[in-house]
């Protein structure tokens, strides 16, 4: 029993509502405002990819596993008892749910709650649903026959199994995501929340009853562009951290500066984000920033070795094949003056192709900022002027956490590049409008870029993001060819345990390093700010975050 | 039969020919405001041909250890996101900017008194069809005709400025063909008309002359809007390019978030532009003034 | 009078149709695809086809446009690419919100922009004048978010007398009824909301007025000039009118119809300048929308915006013409 309260605690770590910290008191009442980073998609968790619907899903449904609160890849039981128990050969998870687990809708979880949800994704048909629906054939390999769960059954009330078709090490990991949310089969059944096209499905656009799960707050309404509020649920399973506020309401925000200037005017009480050269400005308003602790993402400079020609003919070697032209870019970069200027220090360089949280990392030696190096190095890889010549594409119309300001950072970058010597023509092109499909597609030969976790495992960045085969052919994205690595991949995401997959992770980021494939630039936290009212708010690098310890006063 | 369309200026004096311009530029020589307008623009103009020789530094290479030091000795009116100095930016962007604003509107200028001098001067259905898609033309929001245009003739220095202009040319259009609507019923047109001049003599020489005071008016306002929509383009990703290059409006819109932590990079590029504009304008009140025989005092 | 404003009406609808067609190959020119904006970081050549597949993107443009038309001539602007959320619905609430700013914009411009014009051209090029030319200068030449920033700054971070951002504060938990946030404070019942909504306004209403403003400001100083010039005004004053007679009978009567012109091609740069404010000021109204649908390259979205706009548009030039007739008895339409 004592060791439940304790894990309890752990589970939600709220300050002030265990009895072990804090001399405040959690005060109840009144409504928080948070500024989001932009609208919602769906208000059905399983049918959303993007950031804003996740942050707002996180208050709202829970999976039977979830991240403990303010770390990236510890994962710890939310709706499971504890963690499940895995067969010898990595293939058979053996869950045992809570007890008294009620949804918003009045009705009890159970098993078959758990099955009815995991077998309504594999069955998301081709269209509508499997399009908004990324992460459930992506984590799985498709939908279906194609998905790599074998059944899910629920032997008795409360023991969900699931069994693999082959072991997959980033199994566990992956389900704390909350789009493996579950949802209240009654409200899903009534509501025909499976309805296509989705313009004709009220539950996925959150005209009535939507996001029926188990969180500490349930969803009351949401006006497109305009609000999205959910209400504390009063049958909160989970009574010592059941919510303080009485309503959150999230108001779409996109623009950093008027974030920024409602914090300080009291318009909103919380923003997600703010841009991180307002930190300092924020600091000086009475505002807390909040330090997201450890990084989930990593922004770097693209080198493209084979570059694709968009007429279809014959891809051609790049510069950067030559690896001394690699490294020489990899010392010419100043990051650390990047950083500074532009990241408003609120972000870290990186020491391997994922944060240092990352379950899977393994720091690696990677060069440094040294100007005269890389300007030897240059000179030594023999280009001609004419190879000097060289094009920097940078996005537009566009901000992301790890690269806060595309526009600058590309510029400063040319500066570096340019007292390396080489001569940098800066290139742009609309986000959406084509820069991202050039990238991927391998049209781009130096780019800037990143990736934002989904989940943070060696997989994720490695394979998913950066060098994964595809078609048996290296990523398109950066022509980087090492067989030998991609092999490593194969082994480590087959692996039964995450122990094993992590030692094979680890000697694939050996590999990497000795090639400089790509210039890691930063592992940045993007600052969140909130004003003096606000208690209680524990902020996540990956930014799932509960606002169930969050008070005012 | 034709839809007599709503008059702009309605007014009924008859241009004087000869020593007009004299006049004209004697009036416009004695108008205090006017040689103020003058003076602005000459500084700005000396200031982007002298650019080179007194900016202290390079406008395009920066340290990026001392980016965004406010005002000093050093930098006179501190340094921007990637330590280039904004004093020596300021003076470059006068060549790109001055260029930018006046080359926009003249190209609208031209566009839109083509458009509008047709269908002002010819009437009838050939009015009827041109006013509607121009009519059209306006309902679009000017940034979104300018990505279409950019979109249709592709990227670059170029291309952009003449997107814009093209953008302003509705704009000119129903004003010029407004005015030249209500003069075409004015005494003296309707006199010229009566002693034989031809339609295209009535029309240049009688007309258009006459119809210019909302244009003047228009055009100096717009050029100012000219640096800052060319400005929102490059925002948008369609812009010339190279943002190492200097030009206030980008060096403004690109300092949009920093109000509150460098305020400077706001002030300066943003006070070139409104001192510019002022200068247009004020030139352009004289302008008009000289060119309006009845405002003789 | 009824067959002119009939012949204007019928001649709208081929400017529409052309309109939509011009539409709908430009946004589809623009480098760009919906299917990246859905799928973000995820974007993958197989998941951009199937996504182009569900859409009906990977078919004929000539065949995706009459699908488009088929839809519009029943009255459906179709539904989001993004969000499947019907247009129709989401402008029903959006556009209220834009129509309040829209007139706060306008009766800040036109309520302060034709005294100023009429002070300054009382003493053409005297120091008022210049005055007045440098204030309306300013307000054109500064672009709306640096004005708008500056503006919420002062007045509501610093002085703390105006709130931001937004139309009303959300603690007020006001119903929308109409979706216009005065009206619908007033309904609330609540006094303290309709002044919140009120006080909301302020500061929007002045960035997207300031353009206007200094162009009705310029306009009307310069017609009011004009206009004093004029034969039948000089006769008036040398007949010993008094000068508030000859400024409103003589001068203003004239002055108007410009102003007016001016007036209604502004209320078209208006709902071009809402885009800017609305995102500064954080009010979820149709420039928001379209700021983020163009991002997303939500073409549906976009391309019937444009074309509500565009029929706004031409009603509103169509009033203003007609309103000639009023100001103007030498103006008669055949």
């Amino acid at each position: 029993m004592k060791r439940l309260a304790s894990l309890v605690c752990l589970v939600a770590l709220i300050a002030t509502a265990c009895s072990s910290s804090g001399a405040t008191q959690a005060v109840n009442g009144g409504n928080l405002i948070v500024g989001l980073d932009g609208d919602m998609v769906y208000a059905d968790p399983s049918l959303v990819s993007d950031g804003n619907s996740l942050y707002v899903a996180a208050q709202v449904v829970q999976g039977l596993v979830g991240l403990k609160p303010g770390t990236i890849s510890e994962v710890v039981p939310v709706l499971a008892s504890a963690l499940p128990t895995v067969s010898s050969d990595g293939k058979t998870y053996t869950f045992a749910l809570r007890t008294g687990v009620k949804f918003h809708d009045g009705t009890t979880l159970d098993a078959a709650a758990v099955k009815f949800n995991y077998d309504r994704w594999n069955a998301y048909t081709k269209g509508d649903l499997q399009d908004n629906a990324y992460y459930y054939g992506a984590v799985f390999g498709g939908y279906g026959a194609d998905s790599n769960i074998a059944s899910v059954t629920a032997p008795d009330a409360n023991t969900v199994v699931m069994t693999l078709k082959a072991p997959q090490s980033n199994f566990l990991l992956a389900q704390t995501l909350q789009v493996f949310g579950i949802q209240s089969p009654t409200a899903l059944k009534n509501d025909k929340a499976d309805t296509t096209p989705l313009k004709d499905n009220n539950y996925a656009q959150g005209k009535g009853e939507s996001m029926v799960g188990t969180g500490p707050f349930k969803f009351k309404e949401w006006q497109a562009g305009d609000h999205i509020t959910l209400t504390k649920f009063a049958d909160y399973w989970d009574t010592a951290n059941a919510a303080h506020v009485d309503t959150i309401t999230f108001k779409p925000m996109g623009d950093s500066t008027a974030k920024l200037q409602a914090l300080q005017s009291g318009g909103i009480d919380l923003a997600e984000t703010i841009s991180p050269t307002d930190v300092a400005t924020a600091k000086s308003s009475n505002l807390t920033v909040l330090d997201r602790g450890q990084s989930c993402n990593m922004g770097y400079l693209g080198l493209n070795q084979s570059l694709q020609s968009k007429s279809g003919g014959a891809a051609t070697p790049t510069i950067y094949a030559n690896k001394s032209v690699r490294f020489a870019v990899g010392e010419a970069i100043n990051k650390q003056g990047i950083i500074d200027a532009l990241y408003g220090g609120q972000a870290k360089i990186p020491q391997s192709w994922m944060p240092p949280a990352t379950t899977g990392f393994k720091a690696e030696t990677i060069p440094g900022y040294d100007a005269a190096k890389a300007k030897s190095d240059l000179a030594a890889s023999g280009l001609t002027a004419d190879q000097l010549k060289i094009d920097l594409y940078y996005p537009s119309s566009v901000v992301r956490p790890y690269m806060p300001d595309p526009k600058n950072e590309a510029q400063a970058i040319a500066q570096d590049l340019t007292a390396a010597g080489f001569a940098v023509s800066l290139k742009t092109e609309d986000w959406h409008g084509g820069y991202v499909s050039d990238a991927t597609n391998g049209d781009l030969p130096m780019f800037l870029f990143g990736w934002t976790c989904d989940w943070a495992g060696a997989d994720n960045f490695l394979n998913t993001a950066f060098f994964g085969y595809s078609g048996g052919k290296p990523n398109p994205q950066f022509g980087y060819q090492n067989d030998q690595m991609n092999t490593l991949f194969g082994q480590a995401l087959q692996a039964p345990t995450v122990d094993a997959a992590n030692a094979l992770w680890g000697q694939a980021q050996d590999l990497i390093a000795a090639d400089l494939p790509t210039i890691p630039i930063v592992n940045s936290t993007p600052p969140g700010a909130y004003t003096s009212k606000i208690h209680g708010f524990v902020g996540a690098g990956n930014a799932i975050e509960y606002f169930n310890t969050v008070w005012i006063q | 039969m034709a839809v007599q369309a709503p008059a702009v200026v309605v007014r009924a004096a008859p241009r004087a020919s000869r020593g007009l311009w004299r006049d004209a530029l004697r009036r416009l020589l004695r108008n205090g405001p006017a040689m103020l307008g003058l003076l602005f623009i000459a500084i700005f103009v000396a200031a982007a041909i002298l650019a080179p020789l007194i900016s202290p530094y390079d406008p395009t290479v920066g340290v990026i250890g001392e980016a965004k030091h406010g005002p000093s000795l050093q930098h006179l009116m501190g340094t921007d996101s990637v330590g280039r100095d904004e004093y020596s930016r300021v003076l470059f962007g006068a060549r790109i900017s001055l260029t930018v604003g006046s080359v926009a509107v003249l190209t609208g200028l031209v566009f839109g008194c083509l458009v509008g001098a047709l269908a002002g001067g010819a009437g009838g259905i050939v009015d009827t069809i041109l006013m509607r898609v121009v009519d059209v033309l306006l309902a679009v929001p000017g940034i979104l005709l300018a990505i279409g245009i950019v979109a249709w003739l592709g990227q670059g220095q170029l291309q952009i400025v003449l997107a814009v202009g093209i953008s302003y040319a509705p704009i000119f259009a129903r004003l010029l063909r407004g005015s030249l609507l209500a003069l075409r019923e004015s005494d003296y047109v309707m006199a010229a008309r009566s002693m034989g001049a031809s339609p295209a003599r009535v029309l240049l020489r009688h007309m258009l002359p006459n119809a210019l005071t909302p244009l003047i008016v228009q055009a100096t306002l717009a050029a100012a809007t000219a640096i800052i929509d060319v400005a929102g383009l490059g925002f948008l990703g369609l812009g010339p390019g190279d943002p190492r290059v200097a030009e206030w409006g980008e060096m403004l819109t690109g300092s949009a978030g920093f109000l509150q932590n460098a305020p400077y990079l706001i002030f300066f590029p943003g006070a070139a532009i409104v001192i510019s504009a002022i200068g247009f304008n004020l030139l352009g009140d004289g302008l008009r003034e000289a060119l309006d025989p009845r405002l003789k005092r | 009078m009824l067959r002119f404003i009939v012949r204007r009406v019928l001649g709208a609808i081929p400017i529409l149709f052309g309109l939509s067609v011009i539409l709908f190959m430009f946004l589809r020119l623009l480098p760009g695809d919906p299917a990246i904006a859905i799928l973000g970081q995820h974007a993958t050549p197989q998941l951009i086809a199937q996504i182009h597949e569900t859409l009906g993107l990977d078919k004929p443009l000539y065949v995706q446009y009459l699908n488009y038309l088929g839809q519009l001539l029943q009255g459906n602007f179709g539904a989001s690419i993004i969000d499947s959320r019907a247009v129709a619905d989401t402008f029903a609430i959006r556009f209220p919100i834009t129509v309040e700013l829209t007139i706060g914009a306008l009766i800040f411009a036109v309520g302060l922009g034709i005294p100023l014009g009429r002070l300054a051209a009382r003493h053409p090029n005297g120091w008022i004048d210049g005055l007045v030319t440098v204030v309306s200068l300013f307000g054109i030449s500064i672009p709306i978010f640096v004005l708008g920033y500056t503006l919420a700054f002062i007045f509501a971070v610093e002085l703390h007398l105006l709130p931001y951002p937004g139309p009303i504060d959300p603690r007020l938990s006001v119903d929308p009824v109409t979706h216009f946030p005065i009206i619908d404070a007033v309904l609330s019942g609540n006094p303290g909301a309709v002044v919140d909504a009120f006080a909301h306004l302020i500061l929007p209403a002045i960035a997207l007025g300031s353009i206007p403003l200094a162009i009705v400001t310029r306009i009307t100083r310069a017609s009011v000039i004009d206009v004093s010039n004029e034969d039948y005004v000089r006769t008036a004053r040398a007949k010993g009118l008094t000068r508030k007679r000859v400024d409103d009978r003589h001068i203003m009567r004239n002055a108007w119809l410009p102003v007016t012109t001016v007036i209604g091609l502004q209320v078209g740069s208006l709902l071009g300048g809402a885009v800017l404010t609305e995102t500064v000021f954080g009010w979820p109204g149709v420039g928001s929308w379209v700021v983020t649908s163009i991002q997303n390259h939500d073409y549906i979205v976009v391309q019937s915006l444009i074309l509500i706009f565009a029929t706004i548009f031409l009603t509103v030039n169509l009033i203003v013409d007609i309103g000639y007739a009023f100001l103007n008895p030498r103006i008669r339409y055949s």
